[in-house]
């Protein structure tokens, strides 16, 4: 007596009326219209099929091969379960472990080289290959979108300063500093009236401080070395090098949650870790070019980490695990490596206090941007 | 759809429970949770497991054979092309495209130009491997290997539909849809599209009128400096939703009428309103339940941190461990909000969306299935890889 079921032999699609019964060790199949037996699988062949399905149809199959065995005997199954032991699991196939941990390590390889080496080389190489006109339009560009953007980020203080005296102060210094300087491109330094204690470089040898750095600097020596700094951006080229870098390496990281499975977060961190390292590296290299152009040009270097430590004392230094988001490396280690860096010569002032005076006035007179 | 009476069909029925692919889902979820979401490979296979099981043609379920660990393997593989190949052609594009456009501000989007071939080699990959793992009476599906090719008549076709203001979208719909169904087979049987793609326009026009009526009546009235009509006309976009839903039903019937595998033809009477009227139901059940949970973990939360407000005046004199934990809070809430997500999106949206196109289809000369003859397995390296890197997996 065994339960009705249908057969497929795994060859064919016709389907075959059959009845299934638990014996002691194997289930017989056998041919419903002459009764005579077609398989006997061994319970250590057996397996039901994994489904989600509570109506009570549940398919039998063997550990390989593709014939199946469809039933809705609840009995039966019950009685399957009690004999056989590991019923639902899955069929035989091949272990995988060696070759999931071989390409494990080939897309953790992959990812670190293409992040950590072959595109940060490739940008480096590349921005040479990039005519410094292309990257002043860029640089044109960009400006152009801040100066759009500004009334956002500066309320309605967004104009440039445009005083003729402070301007006249403003390119003496740059002169001073780029004297024998071979530079892609001519420098373009501006001042826009904003809050923002702040200096940024574009694309392209466009410079633009915001006033309130001048407004908090002690002396010309102080906003002639963010300068420095600035004009180490332009020398390196680091807007378009890091534009570069930041194009290759885009959904890398992305690629490692595939589908939105809620990684994501994880993975914009992660990015922003990324990112501020490379800028970090960018900016320690500008420090660098800072302190010997300004040692070069007998201007105070010591001024400029004097400078940075007040930053740092306003707005506080990030600390720990926020570190390592920021952008720029901890100010008062730049302090400090200013001070020892020190001059190799005798020291010159950049300024007349005069022109110090015109150039802390340069808001005086504005213009839109 | 009404059957001429003579052909005598067979309707496949749907029987996976709201119940059990809610439990699958959550207990799935949490373990995604906890493996930062590399359990997903496995939680794929579960569901499609349920989703397949549920489906019956002439009593017999579906099966998918598919595993988590192939998946997985195909994951890394895919990882290991892809970031080769995306790192050294987003970066050679960006740098083309400054070289070339003198540094033209668009220039960012051709970076990201190579990724579009990518997404039809995934798609036709990760449909050849889903056929590859689903039988029916222990016989498989598959697909031929034609992946590469597949790539550039996408992109023939998608270059045609953008010079055509999508006018001949349908076009690409249609020749896609016919590439893959061509090359795919039932066991031994072959599966055809015939018919035309001008069936498909039809449909189609309603799309294009939501959109480029209101935008021309929008910028004549612009043109006459008559603002406030022109504002008016841009309500007339709400019914674009709407349209692309009709547009998506009746282009599957057109479609699946158009199949045929050995003498088994088909037809569908999925309807627009049908499928409407799930995603409406299914989002407000969400939102409802959703809104439920966050008040009460909102209170939850309020009670543990005394005030709201504490916390954010707390922030600055956190220590490092403060930061880290509220870091990882806010990253536990952020991921546990999006798997609760797809768990009820499962649930509330795609089980009913599959039940309906399931249950209106129509198999014609279903005993010709009983000729079928088994065919080869393929032998599947990398699984749906690329579709999981590049997130085009499809809706299952």
């Amino acid at each position: 007596m065994g339960s009705p079921a249908r057969y497929f032999d795994g060859y064919s699609g016709k389907p075959r009326q059959v009845t299934i019964a638990v014996g002691t060790s194997t289930l017989a199949i056998s041919a419903l219209d002459d009764g005579r037996q077609i398989e006997n699988w061994a319970f250590s062949d057996l397996r039901a099929l994994p489904g989600g399905v509570k109506d009570g149809v549940f398919t039998l199959a063997r550990k390989q091969g593709d014939a199946r065995v469809e039933c809705d005997d609840s009995v039966l199954l019950r009685d399957l379960r009690r004999q056989v032991r590991g019923l639902t699991r899955g069929p035989m196939r091949r272990r995988g472990t060696g070759r999931i941990a071989l390409w494990a390590g080939g897309a953790v390889g992959a990812l670190g080289v293409m992040i950590f080496a072959l595109i940060p080389r490739l940008a480096v190489g590349l921005t040479d290959l990039i005519e410094p006109s292309i990257e002043m339009q860029m640089g044109d560009q960009v400006r152009g979108r801040l100066a759009d953007i500004s009334p956002f980020l500066m309320q309605d203080r967004s104009r440039a300063c445009v005083a003729p005296e402070g301007r006249k102060a403003l390119s003496l210094m740059v002169a001073r500093l780029t004297e024998d300087m071979d530079l892609p491109y001519a420098l373009q330094v501006e001042v826009w009236d904003a809050d923002i204690v702040n200096a940024i470089t574009l694309p392209g040898g466009r410079v633009i401080f915001f006033n309130d750095l001048i407004a908090q600097a002690d002396s010309a020596e102080e906003v002639a070395g963010v300068l420095a700094h600035e004009i180490g951006h332009v020398a390196h080229r680091d807007g378009l090098r890091l534009s570069l870098r930041a194009a290759g390496s885009a959904g890398l990281l992305g690629l490692i949650v595939g589908d939105a499975s809620g990684g994501a977060a994880a993975i914009v961190a992660a990015e922003q870790l990324l990112n501020a390292s490379y800028t970090r590296d960018a900016e320690a290299a500008a420090d660098e070019f800072a302190f010997a152009l300004l040692d070069g040009a007998d201007v105070d270097v010591a001024a400029l980490g004097g400078f940075f430590e007040r930053i740092g004392a306003e707005i506080g230094e990030p600390s720990g695990v926020a570190q390592h988001f920021a952008t720029h490396p901890d100010l008062a280690l730049r302090a400090d490596q200013a001070r020892s860096f020190g001059n190799s010569g005798t020291i010159h002032p950049i300024l007349t206090d005069v022109q110090w005076q015109d150039l802390r006035q340069i808001c005086d007179q504005t213009a839109p941007l | 759809m009404e059957q001429p009476p003579a052909r005598e069909a067979l309707a496949p029925s749907y029987h996976g429970s709201g119940g059990s692919l809610f439990w699958l889902m959550f207990r799935t979820t949490i373990y995604n949770l906890l493996t930062l979401g590399f359990y997903r490979f496995w939680q794929r296979t579960k569901t499609r497991q349920h989703f397949w099981n549920g489906i019956r043609v002439a009593g017999s379920p579906l099966e998918y054979t598919g595993t988590g660990l192939e998946k997985f393997l195909g994951f890394l593989i895919a990882v290991v092309f892809l970031a080769v190949y995306l790192g050294l052609f987003q970066i050679g594009f960006f740098f083309l495209g400054l070289k070339l456009t003198g540094g033209a501000e668009w220039v960012g989007v051709v970076s990201s130009l190579p990724v579009i071939p990518l997404v039809y080699y995934a798609q036709y990959r990760a449909q050849r491997y889903v056929l590859s793992r689903t039988q029916l009476r222990g016989i498989r599906f598959s697909m031929s290997q034609d992946a590469v090719r597949y790539v550039f008549v996408a992109l023939w076709h998608l270059l045609l539909t953008v010079l055509s203001f999508g006018i001949l979208y349908p076009r690409m719909q249609w020749y896609l849809e016919k590439f893959r169904t061509d090359r795919t087979s039932y066991g031994t049987m072959r599966m055809l599209l015939t018919g035309s793609w001008f069936s498909l326009l039809r449909p189609w026009l309603r799309v294009l009128a939501c959109v480029y009526l209101p935008a021309i009546v929008m910028g004549i009235l612009l043109y006459q400096d008559k603002k406030v009509g022109a504002g008016f006309m841009a309500l007339g976009l709400i019914f674009l939703p709407f349209a692309w839903v009709y547009y998506r039903v009746a282009s599957f019937r057109i479609l699946t009428e158009a199949k045929s595998v050995g003498g088994v033809s088909f037809t569908s009477g999925a309807r627009t309103g049908s499928v409407l009227a799930i995603y409406m139901l299914g989002y407000l059940l969400i939102g409802v339940i959703m809104t439920v949970i966050a008040t009460i973990v909102g209170s939850v939360a309020t009670l543990v941190s005394d005030t709201p407000t504490k916390v954010v005046v707390g922030w600055e004199t956190l220590t490092d461990l403060g930061q880290l934990l509220t870091f990882g809070l806010i990253m536990a809430v952020y991921l546990g909000i999006f798997l609760t997500w797809s768990a009820m999106h499962a649930v509330f949206i795609s089980q009913p969306l599959l039940s309906h196109f399931v249950t209106t289809l129509l198999i014609h000369d279903a005993q010709e299935l009983d000729l079928v003859r088994q065919r080869e397995q393929d032998d599947f390296l990398e699984a749906e890889g690329f579709a999981d890197a590049l997130d085009v997996g499809g809706a299952f």
